[in-house]
């Protein structure tokens, strides 16, 4: 035994602590994945469920109704909902607010850790994955203006609020509402981000697409009135694929008329994407407006693909293009039709407007008895087009957006009423109601402004 | 078995191989009076090398030069040192030291202290009080003899590996274990892979001085374990030690349960009342109890009312408790055999041990076996210079876990079996029971040609083998060099393995399996198709861990001119620990030939129960696990004695780890304490004859925590497609970027007084410590616009203090002696800074969950809903709403001011402790413990009538409830309500009336033994003990009025005990 063997232990021990950086690096738990690649990054944007828009305006909108008995049965904050109250959340949190941030706070781990790999050699994986991430966010931050701030209107937005517009990941800041004019632009700025680096179309359907960005930009600028721009950008997308669903070819009796998967979905389907759930969405909790029911003709199809009868004679709907008792609040190729129709009637272009009318319809009434709808002046076909968009958009999420837009107008306006325990309620057009109060939880954490009520 | 007995051999050879070196010194230690002593411990000053006098008090020595100096020492006498000539014989006279305390010296893990010279709080068990207990692990032992130490009964934090808190929480959500260190490093394995026959002593590091040396991993307090360890020049010792315990069968009338005849009284109300009804015509066929299929049959007239009356009178009498005890539960026999050879040389020195354990435990099926090695060996060379020691302990242990669990006789997924269900005939013969699915629906999947699907529990029984075998090393090595006089290097590393696997093999005849291949089963026009195929259903799980240990340290101690005695170590550590699990499942398995079957995982399969219910999937069972523990820690200790009166100490650790963010590896505040002592014996103006021993300590520092389920970067982890809800494979975010993360501290300030009267009549301790815990890990509260709600990082704090106090006095010292140890703990810690607010009291403060950290609470607190009785009309409960009583249930629940709840106190124990007396007459000695647990609340059970109206055996409060006016003078117990009300149920079962104290004395245990020394001197047994020990003997007070232990309400007591036992050493 030697004396000078101790060193060399010693010695070998400093070394170990030398190389301490690759050691300490190692993560401490094999199922956890500090993510690094675009696999990693990849799989974060596909937790579907993180990406739902938001669902409590369907609540408060003139598509569903429901009963005395079942209004009891609610969730608090449905029937506080359901009745326009004041105060919507009492203190609790909001599903939809914090829904729709955790996809921006997503989106934006994913834009931070794509930026990393941007070094190495660019790629068209990189690029989609940027351009999917871009997307979630624009449209989350689309849902949160739909609900938390008020209607699109040129003359006001620069002077009234928008949403906090988070740009980062970063959990310890907070940042003020912008106004709605930043709040529309950060939208669109992203979705032409989005509209440059991804490809024009997708396999699996909740992972965006060129076409999808187009078709987002499209009801984007219908929301805010610039027709012109809305029909270019749902032309553009149509060009990519302007598939329809013949309503003769599917099964009416099924229990849920289409497929639940987003890479079977129905071919008229852009993106797949989800309403955030709530109890009132599951039979026997809600019916469908019976005016609403009463509006299709016996021999159009959507009667019974998209609707069900229950033994008590209540109405449901099974025809979301989600396949599942889950709402679908993606894109679809049936709103661009109605889209362009709409902007086509509204710039004076009756035919081409009543030609994308025609060119759905046709495809959603029994065959043979269809009958194209014809019109000589453009409001006499806007009327008839803003009159489908309603029955053929059931329990998309944009209604409340079309009712938010469509009350300015004295010949659209929409008085919502209700009756629940022989109380009745009213939700005027234009009534502050039609803008959602901001939870409790945000505006003691970050100080943002409530919107008035 | 052969194998072991192998290793053994060659280890004992080569233990008995050493080096030789040049001089020898030899010679006799006696006291001042001339007897030898014997046991005096000679060292080679400037050396590890070291003997120990025989019984004559001669020794013989190695020593590297003439020169040399030897210290000699012996407990209670004054170190003398002398030179080593070798040339003759050395007389040494030692000369009493009256003042000093029994030189004890304590263990921290990386090095022995005088106690004398510590400054810290520790706590130490000594063999002789260790072995007082009997048990087949090492830290139960520590149960009511250790002060500041308590074992929480009730609920265990999930994954903890020991479930004692050392002085109060320490921590709100992070590991709340105390640190294992076994034999200088950190154990986290099993604790049943030591066997406690090999243990020397415990010390238990409680305050900050003691501890901080551990660093990141200290805060819970550190339990330091030494093996055994043979000395020098030592003679060949041959110990043997044997017991068997045997335990009283469980109880199954323990906890408190409706009769059979009240629950069929239940049945046949419900049964008028077409409770039944929906189940009868349920598509998922559950089954219905005996005395519910009778009350049909009468009622559609397959039998007379008379029949079916006089059936279920009969069933009144029965009482499956019976069956339990007679086919599940037995006494259990735990039996120990330890052996162990140690003996010394020169320059060598060694110890072997070999146990084996066998336990059958009360529940039968379950049993337990553990075989354990032990070897270690030292050898000196370099004229002791230089130390070179290496040890290996291998277990092997091999557990049976067959336990029938009484939930296997459910009746349905929701309800336990009927009361009065029986699992033979009169004749003896086995009986089937009703379980899950309806007897006619049975005999319709017969019909179809499906498996046999009744249940027959006494065939059940032993058709599934459950079995796992775990397997540990722990390879220790160590080099030891003295540099220079004082100074000396060591270098340190151990390998540690462990390998365990599980194996459950299901048998085809097994219900389970039957049912799930049957479940799986379609039938269309007379031919089968089985998605589940037949045969054996076998899962496999596999758990590795390895990892080593490496340290390298220099220590110095040196008494400087005479009055300067500085020790001082500073040391490098490594540590990298992986872990690594697996588990499958083979369906379709032939445990003959080995071979099984795919299965179709991803599809969807129609129940053949309920086809209605389409989309169900075979489950699926098994994963791949990893987890990777690193540290690098830099530390040094350090400690100056003046004159043998002052004391002062100082120790700083720097941990870095992969679980701390970037920050706090690269710029963490190290961990550090300062001490002062002061042995007042010593000082000329303290010289009361009376006292001759009083020392004052004062220690202040951070002890460090860590919580493994925190990261500091970005995680996310994966879902396969198959749990995705669009079958796309996916990662969900689990933690934002914290790169501040970092360990939990906890500051201590402990003030401590030590004492002893003359002739150790009356000695002991005093201490009081504040504990402060900061940067715990907490929530706070984000605004939601950040994507997350709340936020887990260091945000948290915490805030008490307690007291230890340990009195030992010798009340007699006479032929019959009697010896009193006295211990009182107390620790009370609050929570001073938490963010969030609960949002839900009634979950989050009246379950009985782990409670809501709230401001100025104690951590684990009970909280109630006031109560107001019961309505004399009917017997419904009353609370308070808005200061008037109220029966509103519903409001009274969703109460949102957490002031509107009475907060009783903690639900641990504030204060604890133990008072031990000891008896002796000559070799015999009779000794008792007795264990106290004061100031805490318990929610008691009571119950549930959502149960009682669902036909099932509820709470046996049950008879005692409301049942006439007059009734609400001497009971709480709500009256049986006319239908199902699950917020009466929830606010009684939440309200003051059912918050007790817990406080309760208990006589742990009795323990006789007789010991026998032989008086020649080299006899061939040196000395024997026989024993007896009991254990867990029951309540002596206890402050609450109800029936059951306080601190087992939800379950049995522990079985009382008794063992028999030898120690013997040759």
């Amino acid at each position: 035994m030697n004396r000078y063997l101790i060193w060399p232990v010693m010695s070998a021990l400093l070394l170990m602590s030398a190389c301490q950086q690759d050691f300490m690096d190692a993560k401490p738990d094999k199922a956890l994945v500090v993510p690094t690649t675009i696999v990693d990054y990849q799989a974060i944007l596909d937790n579907f469920n993180t990406m739902n828009t938001p669902g409590l305006n369907l609540i408060a909108g003139d598509e569903f109704v429901t009963t005395d008995q079942m209004y009891q049965a609610l969730e608090q904050v449905e029937r506080q909902t359901y009745l326009w109250a004041d105060d919507l959340y009492e203190g609790g949190s909001s599903t939809d607010w914090e829904s729709c941030y955790k996809a921006v706070f997503t989106a934006n781990i994913v834009l931070e850790g794509a930026a990393k790999l941007a070094g190495e050699a660019p790629s068209t994986e990189l690029d989609n994955l940027l351009g999917y991430a871009y997307f979630y966010r624009a449209n989350a931050f689309y849902g949160l203006a739909q609900q938390f701030a008020p209607a699109y209107e040129p003359q006001n937005a620069h002077a009234q609020m928008g949403i906090p517009l988070k740009l980062s990941a970063q959990v310890t800041t907070t940042e003020p509402r912008a106004t709605l004019q930043q709040t529309y632009q950060q939208i669109l700025s992203d979705l032409e981000q989005s509209q440059k680096l991804i490809t024009s179309e997708s396999v699996w359907r909740n992972r965006p697409s060129r076409a999808a960005a187009l078709a987002l930009k499209a009801r984007v600028y219908l929301a805010m009135g610039a027709y012109d721009l809305a029909e270019q950008n749902a032309s553009a997308s149509l060009a990519i694929n302007g598939q329809l669903v013949d309503f003769n070819e599917l099964d009416a009796k099924a229990s849920l008329t289409f497929p639940d998967s987003p890479r079977q979905a129905n071919k008229e389907v852009i993106f797949y994407g989800r309403m955030n759930f709530y109890l009132f969405f599951f039979t026997p909790y809600y019916q469908v407006d019976p005016v609403l029911y009463a509006s299709y003709d016996s021999t159009d199809l959507r009667k019974q693909c998209y609707y069900d009868t229950l033994a008590d004679g209540a109405v449901w709907y099974k025809g979301s293009y989600a396949g599942s008792f889950g709402f679908f609040s993606g894109l679809a190729n049936d709103e661009l039709y109605l889209i362009r129709a709409e902007c086509r009637a509204r710039q004076g272009d009756t035919a081409p407007a009543l030609a994308d009318l025609n060119t759905l319809l046709e495809k959603r009434y029994k065959k043979g008895t269809f009958k194209p709808v014809q019109a000589s002046e453009p409001s006499q076909a806007l009327r008839v087009i803003i009159a489908e968009r309603r029955k053929e958009l059931v329990a998309r999420g944009i209604r409340w957006t079309d009712l938010r837009r469509l009350n300015r107008e004295k010949e659209f306006e929409t008085l919502i009423r209700r009756r629940i325990d022989g109380k009745n309620y009213v939700l005027a057009p234009g009534s502050l109601k039609y803008t959602f109060p901001i939870p409790e939880n945000e505006i003691s954490a970050s100080g943002i402004q409530q919107n008035p009520r | 078995m052969k194998k072991y007995i192998l290793i053994f051999l060659l280890l004992l050879i080569g233990a008995r191989l050493s080096a030789q070196s040049a001089y020898q010194a030899k010679g006799t230690v006696s006291g001042s009076d001339g007897a030898p002593l014997a046991g005096a411990s000679v060292v080679v000053k400037g050396t590890s090398q070291g003997v120990m006098t025989d019984s004559l008090g001669h020794f013989r020595i190695s020593v590297p030069s003439d020169t040399s100096v030897l210290a000699i020492s012996f407990i209670g006498y004054l170190t003398k040192e002398v030179r080593a000539d070798s040339r003759e014989a050395i007389d040494v006279k030692l000369v009493e030291n009256a003042s000093q305390l029994t030189e004890v010296m304590v263990s921290i893990g990386y090095q022995q202290l005088p106690k004398e010279r510590a400054t810290g709080s520790f706590a130490q068990i000594d063999q002789q009080l260790y072995n007082r207990s009997v048990g087949a692990d090492i830290v139960s032992r520590l149960a009511d003899v250790t002060p500041g130490l308590i074992f929480n009964r009730g609920i265990v934090k999930p994954g903890s590996q020991t479930n004692i808190s050392i002085r109060g929480e320490s921590t709100l959500f992070a590991k709340a274990d105390p640190l294992i260190v076994i034999d200088n490093f950190p154990y986290t394995g099993d604790m049943n892979a030591i066997n406690p026959n090999d243990i020397e002593s415990v010390t238990v590091l409680k305050d900050a001085a003691a501890a901080s040396i551990w660093g990141a991993q200290s805060a819970n307090g550190v339990i330091v374990i030494t093996t055994k360890k043979a000395a020098y020049d030592q003679p060949l010792r041959v110990s043997l030690n044997s017991n068997i315990t045997f335990s009283q069968r469980p109880d199954p009338y323990y906890l408190p349960k409706m009769s059979s005849s009240e629950v069929i009284d239940m049945e046949q109300l419900l049964f008028s009342r077409g409770y039944y009804r929906a189940a009868e015509t349920s598509p998922n066929k559950p089954a219905l109890s005996p005395v519910v299929e009778l009350l049909i049959a009468a009622r559609d007239g397959r039998i007379t009312q008379q029949a079916a009356a006089d059936q279920i009178d009969a069933f009144r009498k029965l009482d499956v408790r019976d069956q339990y005890a007679k086919h599940l539960y037995r006494s259990s026999v735990n039996q120990q055999y330890a052996l162990g050879m140690q003996g010394g040389g020169k320059t060598s020195r060694f110890l072997l041990s070999a146990g084996f354990d066998k336990n059958l435990s009360a529940a039968k099926g379950d049993g337990f076996e553990r075989i354990t090695l032990n070897a270690n060996q030292s050898v000196s060379v370099l004229k002791g210079k230089a130390e070179l020691t290496t040890g290996i302990y291998y277990t092997n242990q091999d557990a049976l876990e067959n336990a029938v669990n009484p939930s296997m006789f459910n009746q349905t997924s929701t309800a336990a079996v009927y009361p009065y269900a029986t699992f033979t005939d009169a004749g003896g013969a086995a009986l089937p029971l009703n379980h899950y699915y309806r007897n006619s629906f049975l005999d319709q999947a017969h019909s179809q040609g499906l498996l046999d699907w009744t249940f027959v529990p006494l065939t059940e029984i032993g058709l599934v083998n459950n079995r796992k075998r775990q397997i540990d090393y722990r390879i220790n090595s160590g080099l030891r060099y003295t540099i220079l006089n004082g100074l000396s290097a060591e270098a340190l590393l151990q390998y540690t393995a462990s390998s365990s696997k599980s194996r459950r093999l299901q048998s085809q005849n097994s219900w389970a399996v039957r049912d799930l291949i049957n479940r799986f089963t379609s039938v269309s026009e007379g031919s089968i198709t089985r998605a589940v195929p037949l045969g054996d259903i076998l899962d496999q799980s596999f758990l590795d861990v390895s990892g080593y240990f490496a340290r390298g340290q220099l220590n110095y101690d040196r008494l400087l001119a005479g009055k300067h005695q500085l020790t001082a170590i500073a040391g490098a550590e490594v540590r990298d620990l992986a872990t690594k699990g697996s588990s499958w499942r083979a369906y379709g398995y032939d445990d003959q030939i080995g071979s099984f079957q795919q299965v179709d995982y991803l599809s969807n399969f129609k129940s053949y129960v309920n086809p209605a219910s389409a989309s169900n999937r075979i489950p699926q069972y098994g994963g791949i696990t990893g987890m990777t523990d690193r540290f690098i820690s830099y530390y040094v200790n350090a400690g100056y004695t003046f004159d043998g009166k002052y004391i002062f100490s100082a120790s700083g650790r720097r941990d870095m780890s992969n679980l701390f963010g970037v920050n706090a590896n690269q710029k963490g505040v190290p961990l550090y304490s300062v001490g002062l002592g002061w042995n007042l014996h010593h000082e000329k103006f303290f010289a009361l004859r009376w006292l001759p021993y009083l020392k004052l300590r004062a220690t202040y520092g951070y002890n460090g925590n860590i919580d493994r389920t925190l990261a500091a970067q970005v995680t996310a982890s994966y879902s396969s497609a198959a749990q995705s809800s669009i079958g796309l494979p996916y990662a969900t975010i689990r933690n934002p970027p914290n790169p501040d993360l970092r360990w939990e501290r906890v500051r201590m300030i402990n003030l401590g007084l030590d004492f002893k009267t003359a002739a150790g009549r009356l000695s002991g301790s005093i201490e009081y410590f504040q504990k402060k815990g900061i940067d715990l890990i907490g929530n706070a509260p984000l605004a939601p616009q950040t994507g997350l709600t709340s936020f887990r990082g260091n945000t948290a704090h915490t805030s008490g203090h307690g007291l230890d106090l340990i009195i030992n006095s010798k009340n007699l010292t006479g032929k019959l002696g009697w010896q009193t140890q006295y211990m009182l703990s107390y620790a009370a810690i609050k929570v001073t800074k938490y963010l969030p607010k609960s949002s839900n009291l009634r979950g989050d403060y009246l379950s009985t969950s782990l409670g809501f950290p709230t401001e100025g609470r104690y951590f684990n607190s009970i909280y109630s809903l006031p109560y107001a009785g019961l309505d004399p009309e009917n017997g419904d409960p009353m609370g308070m709403l808005d200061g008037q009583v109220s029966k509103n249930y519903g409001a009274l629940l969703s109460v949102s001011d957490l002031n509107a709840l009475i907060y009783h106190g903690s639900s641990r124990p504030l204060v604890f402790g133990g008072l031990r007396n000891t008896l002796s007459w000559g070799g015999w000695t009779l000794s008792a413990n007795v264990s106290y647990r004061l100031g805490y609340y318990v929610r008691m059970p009571s119950v549930v009538y959502s149960q009682v109206l669902s036909g099932v055996q509820a709470h046996g409060d049950f008879s005692r409830r409301w049942q006439k006016p007059g009734d609400e003078l001497h009971t709480h117990v709500p009256s049986l309500p006319a239908a199902s009300n699950s917020n009466r149920d929830l606010f009684y079962t939440a309200s003051e009336a059912l918050v007790e104290k817990g406080d309760h004395i208990r006589l742990q245990d009795l323990r006789c033994s007789y010991s026998w020394k032989s008086a020649r001197q080299r006899a061939v047994i040196n000395d024997v003990e026989i024993f007896a020990y009991a254990a867990n003997l029951g309540i002596i007070w206890k402050k609450s009025g109800t029936d059951l232990d306080p601190d087992f309400r939800d379950s049995n007591p522990p079985l009382r005990s008794i063992s028999f036992g030898v120690r013997a050493n040759f």
